[in-house]
């Protein structure tokens, strides 16, 4: 509970900034809220900030811009609060370089526990999950449709992907060629927190690699580094 | 109109044929008088000059060779006799006699203005001469049947009986295949010019059908004829009047539910600021049903105007990658059977209708097992819960918007909502369908059958 870390609210309900404050500094962090992007910018030259918590939806200039700007010139990680819901909503967030992203109606619990494994990420891997505005993502033939998370076959056969799949292959699309160790890959996995984590990165590893055909003795596209991790071994084009 | 054909199509071709059956029937008819006609005057002159050329032989013979030259030239269908006292044959309808009058002067013409001729009609029946099928007949274009006196200038009176005319030659074989020819020729003929006409109707008829499918599909060409093209620009005007209404009761809908996301939002963080556990667990529930019927509401109005393109669908993978996420949640889904080849699906709510039904059989029986056959022509989705079941009663009603089977368990459990509703739209979107049965060993069975052509 000890943390200390500096979380700012941009919201332009004050009821939820004010509630979301409390909760947070409740829970060990430093909080502060804002009504819109001005105050924001605000905050931000004025001390350090390690998270920000975004709505998409702001009067003046709205979340995603905030967060393109944001991008341009910092990396400090953003969680965006959507009130849509939608598919496409959640992901043009991903694009416009938010970490991760959470439907109204949340819960406090269920933002904090993104603050803390957004943290937790950031720390782990110090790079956004940003696929430079990438709508598709191509790699040795297949291509991954960042909107309706799934991989499209060479041959046009669309392959859905569960979500923890889809954030595993996102984490090696951004990193081709970088090895990644367990704990680099399972700070972006959300799961049951009581399973051993080795054993379950393994797991999903040898899922996703099932599902690009690439399970047989030797894998060639997700490739095993002994005491290491795991390594994309195929080059990788963003596409808008 | 009982026998009538019921398509409009089989009508038109059955009038068609109707009317030119009779019309033909009608032409026929006249044919043959006009050509009784014919075959009238060509026997008449050639009876006026064969009268002449007998007159002109006998005048030119002594008395016993005359009767012998008669022996011969009595042969059908000329009757010659010599030996006949005068007969009286002017009739009071003579003049009106317009055949007697052409065939009078025709013989006058043959034998000489001077000619004393008698002609008249024989109204006697001709086996009076002794001879069947030989002697006058009557009827009002048939053969000519006269009786003509010519005395020679030494006053023997020679007395022809013209007769009937061997017929042509029978044509009523020829007339029935000319008629047959005819028929099948405008057979095919109306065939295709209906199908031309009624054409656009049918395009009509099929546009009105696939509404029910998409009810922002592209309007219909207003093309064919007026009265189609009317029919189709109404039909548009309907579909886009229709379409607008929807989308007017959509933006109600959504504004509505989107906008009570943030006070469903502010008091979910209020709640997780109460100390008192079991006060804030009940509040969780219902705001937890609120967000439910919220965040179902959005998703149902979002499938009117869904619009992913068709592709070509891995069902395995899609059906695996949810059994992965359910099992990242805990929960236990099953998979039996396969499906070898791609299935022609909009990948995202296909997984979304599959959810559905997996998220109900979760909920009310703990575990599903998805069991999948491929046939010739379609995929059937079996999603298997060991719940309760529905009462058959109420298993179509399980469709409704917020339908709850049992008051007492859906407290807890939260009912169906939308969620079947949502499901049965991408079925039917896809051209398959939903329904529901109760198990016989138990449980609720959701099939889901989709189009897999080969």
């Amino acid at each position: 509970m000890e943390t200390n870390d500096h979380v700012m609210v941009v919201d332009d309900d004050a009821e939820i900034r004010r509630l979301l404050g409390d909760y947070l500094r409740k829970n060990g962090y430093r909080a502060t809220a804002v009504a819109d992007g001005a105050a924001m910018w605000a905050a931000l030259a004025r001390g350090k900030i390690d998270l920000i918590v975004l709505d998409l939806m702001l009067p003046g200039e709205d979340g995603l811009s905030l967060c393109r700007k944001l991008r341009s010139e910092s990396d400090t990680p953003v969680i965006m609060l959507t009130a849509r819901g939608e598919e496409t909503d959640r992901v043009v967030g991903l694009e416009m370089g938010a970490d991760d992203y959470l439907a109204k109606p949340f819960s406090a619990r269920e933002l904090l526990a993104r603050v803390k494994s957004v943290l937790r990420r950031y720390r782990a891997l110090p790079m956004h999950l940003r696929a430079d505005d990438a709508t598709s993502i191509r790699f040795s033939g297949w291509t991954l449709d960042v909107r309706a998370r799934h991989l499209v076959s060479a041959d046009g056969v669309v392959t859905p992907l569960s979500g923890a799949e889809f954030q595993l292959l996102r984490v090696f699309l951004s990193h081709p060629g970088q090895v990644l160790s367990r704990d680099q890959l399972m700070s972006f996995a959300k799961g049951r927190e009581s399973e051993p984590f080795e054993r379950t990165i393994d797991l999903r590893v040898s899922r996703l690699r099932q599902r690009l055909g690439d399970d047989g003795g030797e894998p060639r596209l997700i490739k095993t580094v002994r005491g290491q991790g795991y390594v994309l071994a195929a080059p990788v084009t963003m596409e808008r | 109109m009982r026998f009538a054909p019921k398509s409009l199509f089989g009508r038109l071709v059955l009038v068609l044929l109707a009317g030119l059956v009779l019309s033909q029937l009608a032409t026929l008819y006249i044919n043959q008088t006009e050509r009784d006609q014919l075959l009238y005057r060509a026997g008449g002159m050639r009876l006026a000059q064969q009268i002449s050329d007998i007159v002109k032989l006998l005048e030119s013979l002594p008395g016993p060779e005359r009767r012998r030259v008669v022996a011969v030239f009595n042969r059908p269908p000329l009757a010659v006799t010599l030996d006949r006292p005068a007969l009286d044959l002017r009739s009071e309808e003579e003049d009106a006699d317009f055949q007697l009058s052409i065939f009078t002067s025709v013989l006058r013409y043959a034998l000489g203005e001077d000619a004393k001729i008698e002609v008249g009609r024989t109204h006697r029946p001709s086996h009076e001469h002794g001879e069947r099928g030989f002697g006058p007949r009557r009827g009002r274009f048939g053969p000519p049947a006269f009786t003509v006196q010519v005395p020679l200038h030494d006053g023997t009176l020679v007395t022809f009986d013209s007769s009937v005319l061997p017929p042509v030659g029978t044509t009523t074989l020829r007339l029935a295949l000319t008629l047959a020819v005819l028929l099948a020729t405008v057979i095919v003929i109306s065939l295709v010019a209906v199908r031309w006409v009624t054409g656009p109707l049918t395009v009509l008829a099929d546009a009105a059908e696939r509404l029910g499918e998409n009810i922002n599909r592209p309007p219909i060409p207003e093309a064919g004829p007026a009265e189609v093209q009317r029919a189709a620009r109404s039909f548009n005007a309907m579909q886009q009047r229709l379409s607008r209404s929807i989308a007017e009761r959509s933006r109600v809908l959504t504004a509505m539910s989107h906008d009570l996301k943030t006070p469903i939002t502010r008091m979910r963080l209020r709640t997780d600021m109460l100390e008192d556990d079991a006060v804030r667990e009940k509040f969780d529930r219902d705001l937890a049903e609120m967000e439910q019927m919220v965040t179902q509401t959005l998703e149902f109005m979002r499938d009117a105007t869904d619009t992913e393109p068709v592709q070509r669908v891995d069902l395995m993978a899609l059906l695996e990658s949810l059994q992965a996420d359910y099992e990242d949640m805990g929960k236990e889904v099953r998979i039996a059977g396969r499906v070898s080849r791609p299935l022609g699906a909009r990948p995202v709510a296909l997984r979304r209708c599959v959810t559905n039904l997996v998220d109900n059989a979760i909920r009310y029986g703990a575990r599903a097992t998805i069991d999948v056959a491929e046939e010739a022509d379609r995929v059937t989705l079996r999603v298997l819960d060991e719940g309760p079941g529905i009462p058959e009663a109420k298993i179509e009603r399980a469709f409704e918007p917020f339908f709850r089977g049992e008051a007492s368990r859906s407290r807890e459990t939260g009912g169906f909502g939308l969620g079947l509703g949502i499901a049965r739209n991408i079925a039917r979107a896809h051209g398959g369908e939903l329904t529901l049965r109760n198990r016989p060993e138990g449980g609720l069975a959701a099939i889901l059958t989709l189009p897999h052509p080969a």
